[in-house]
């Protein structure tokens, strides 16, 4: 599975494009490191987003991932980028 | 960028057998967008602390600080980066001030 996740990932120009947009100066600018990491980040932000939908439904028994099962998980998930938390990594494992 | 989405919300969804509503996959999709906005800002912020207009890897390790996994994939990922540049002999000033606002 580890092989598998490298693979996939956010292309660095759409990061790099995105932020920017996202920047209040013209003169902030991104180094090419900040950007891969950035998009790593996102990368594990997603995964962590879908794995915990999926837990999620799979606890209400149901055989599709819904938007609500989504819904239930996104507190905690938003959270966990902005508070101390260590669970932030099912994902990761 | 929804390409690679896609990829990996069927990639997971194969590996336990359960696929996303399409709705599912924008929410992500959405969610996953406002949150660069968040990143962005922040990174800009520190980089401005630091005196910097460039962001760097260290404004992006300190918005990865406040979960432990994540902080240490981060840093992994960063040595491993670093890696890489020693080994296939490239200068670190090639990919700074590349980027710019368009």
């Amino acid at each position: 599975m580890a092989e598998k996740n490298e693979d996939i990932g956010f292309k660095k120009d759409t990061i790099s494009k995105l932020l920017s947009s996202f920047f209040k100066e013209d003169k902030t600018r991104l180094s090419g490191d900040a950007v891969l990491l950035v998009a790593e980040m996102l990368k594990v932000f997603v995964r962590e987003a879908a794995v915990r939908s999926q837990k999620q439904a799979a606890s209400e028994d149901c055989d599709q991932v819904d938007i609500e099962h989504f819904e239930k998980i996104l507190p905690q998930l938003a959270g966990s980028v902005d508070s101390q938390s260590r669970r932030f990594g099912e994902a990761l494992e | 960028m929804s390409d690679d989405k896609d990829e990996t919300q069927q990639m997971t969804g194969e590996d336990h057998r359960r696929g996303f509503s399409r709705q599912t996959v924008a929410a992500i999709a959405e969610t996953a967008f406002r949150q660069c906005d968040v990143f962005a800002k922040d990174l800009e912020a520190f980089a401005r602390h630091a005196k910097r207009s460039t962001v760097n890897s260290e404004d992006v390790k300190l918005i990865a600080r406040r979960s432990t996994a994540l902080s240490i994939h981060i840093q992994r990922k960063t040595e491993e980066l670093n890696q890489e540049k020693k080994s296939t002999g490239k200068r670190k000033s090639r990919d700074t001030e590349e980027e710019s606002k368009e």
